[in-house]
This record gives structure tokens, C-alpha cells and sequence, in this order.
């Protein structure tokens, strides 16, 4: 491309087509963020499970929290080694939109170990996480992840009137369901652009 | 059929498309602009540094890292531009 003068049928398809490129550019990505915070949780999720039930301790429930141990340095990885080369408003409003729920997320467990009755955790972070993953479906206009999602809420409504270690199976097909799978299928659909 | 006057800074290919570029996002480097267009460093550099000038596009120049980035922005006044510009190209296709 150089600097030359345009008639006005090659400008109106220059606009188009920067326009195109720069959609498609930028629509690739966004499946990585799913899996890797997927399959961490859901990993995680077993560990939990096989840990209370072979021992009975609960103490091992302190595992949820490398959860977040492994996710936010591997995260931080990816953005060093990709770094976006252009934002869109709509990158922002999701960015801001998982900042504020993983912070909340972050929370809920650290704010239960305070109370004296029994919080659902579960429940209550699965809700926070489907509201996510249907929120950004809804945004980026990608119907598996709303569907996912709204199957999710049910989901985690579910959880709440299931009791101990059927909580923590429930909670592994809501990670399963949310995130895994739509991360996949997204991510097929990146590589066929 | 009255013609309108093109905007002569936009009538130009590289920096039509990057102000079509930057119209589809909220911010872009140097080198995704250099990847979408194809052109060559130094022909972008100075259709920046023009549409710049004529206050189509903010640009900052900012470190991530080690690596020095440049990043380059739409104003609002090249927002109407461009909106003007795709105006006044209808007016001459018959659209």
C-alpha cells in the first residue's frame, strides 16, 4: 500500500476491507482465556474431590485457592508473550467485566471463612461465573457461550440444594459446561477465520 | 448532481486505511496498522505524522516492557472526517 489517490468506488471498498481485516484480526484470541482458567478449575475441582473423599479432611478445600496460584501467573505470560496489538471497546468492557467478577470470586471463599453459618460457595461463585460467560457470549454475539451460560445459572441454582461432595460434582460440570467446552468451540471456530 | 468536495488528506490509499483501521477500534499499534495495511515503516511513520498534524489521530509513544510501542488513536475530529469523506464519496456513486 502506498500514498496514491483513489476514485471513489476503490476508496468505498478500502474502508470495507480495512474494516473486514481488522474484525477478523482481532475476533482470534479470546478461546485461550477460556481453556486455560477451564481446565485449571476443573483439574483443580478433581484434586478437591479425590482429596475429601479418600481422606475426609477438609482442609484440603484450601486447595480451591491455586485456582487463582496457577491461572494469574499463566495469564500473565500469555499477555507478555501476545501482547494485543489493538483494543476494541468491546475487549474493555469484557476485560472489565471478568476483572470485577474474578475479584468477587476471589472474595466469596475469603469472606465465608468468617461466617458462622455455612455459605454456599459453590453455588454462589458458579452464578458469578455463568453471569460471566453469558454476558460475554451476549457481548461478542457468540450463542454457545450464552446458552452455556444460562445452562450454567441452573445449574448453580441446583447446587444449592445438594449437599457435601455432590456440590463439588455439580460445580465440575458447571466449569466443564461454561467454560471448556465453548472455550473449544471457539477456539475451532478462530482457526477456521 | 452536486458533487462534494473530498477531503484531500483522506483521498489518499495509506491513510484512508489507517483511519478506517482506527475507526474499528478503540486503539491500535504501530505494528498491527503495519500488518493490516502491508506497507512499509517509513511510509507509515509519515502518513501518521500527517494525520496527526491535522488532528485526525492522537498518537502516543509508551514502553510495554522493553519494547517501545507506538499507539495511535481516532480523535473525534477524524471521526467526522471520515464520516464527511464516506459522505462525499455517496455523492459521487450515486449511492
Amino acid at each position: 500500500m502506498e500514498e496514491r489517490n483513489l476514485n471513489s468506488k476503490e476508496s468505498l471498498e478500502l474502508i470495507a476491507q480495512m474494516i473486514q481485516s481488522t474484525r477478523s484480526k482481532l475476533e482470534k484470541g479470546g478461546s485461550i482465556y477460556f481453556l486455560v482458567w477451564g481446565y485449571i478449575s476443573f483439574i483443580t475441582t478433581i484434586a478437591v474431590y479425590a482429596a475429601l473423599t479418600i481422606s475426609g479432611n477438609p482442609h484440603y478445600n484450601w486447595l480451591w485457592f491455586t485456582i487463582p496460584l496457577i491461572g494469574a501467573p499463566i495469564m500473565a505470560v500469555i499477555q507478555r508473550r501476545a501482547p494485543k496489538k489493538a483494543t476494541t471497546y468491546i475487549d474493555r468492557i469484557i476485560g472489565y467485566l471478568w476483572l470485577v467478577i474474578g475479584i468477587v470470586v476471589m472474595f466469596v471463599p475469603i469472606v465465608s471463612i468468617f461466617l458462622d453459618f455455612r455459605f454456599p460457595i459453590l453455588a454462589v461463585i458458579g452464578i458469578l461465573l455463568s453471569i460471566g460467560v453469558t454476558l460475554t457470549g451476549l457481548i461478542i454475539e457468540f450463542k454457545t457461550f450464552w446458552i452455556a451460560g444460562l445452562i450454567c445459572i441452573a445449574l448453580s441454582f441446583c447446587t444449592l440444594f445438594v449437599k457435601g461432595m455432590d456440590q463439588i460434582i455439580i460445580y465440575g460440570i458447571i466449569i466443564l459446561v461454561s467454560m471448556i467446552i465453548p472455550g473449544h468451540i471457539l477456539k475451532q471456530k478462530e482457526n477456521k477465520r | 448532481m452536486n458533487f462534494k468536495e473530498l477531503d484531500p488528506l483522506l483521498h489518499s490509499e495509506l491513510r484512508l486505511a489507517i483511519v478506517s483501521i482506527l475507526i474499528s477500534v478503540e486503539s491500535a499499534d504501530f505494528n498491527f496498522i503495519k500488518e493490516t495495511t502491508g506497507a512499509t515503516n517509513g511510509n507509515i511513520s509519515v502518513q501518521i505524522e500527517k494525520l496527526k498534524t491535522a488532528g485526525y489521530i492522537d498518537v502516543e509513544k509508551r514502553f510495554k516492557g522493553k519494547m517501545p510501542q507506538t499507539i495511535c488513536k481516532i480523535t473525534p475530529k477524524g471521526v467526522t472526517a471520515l464520516e464527511q469523506y464516506v459522505e462525499a464519496l455517496k455523492s459521487y456513486i450515486d449511492l
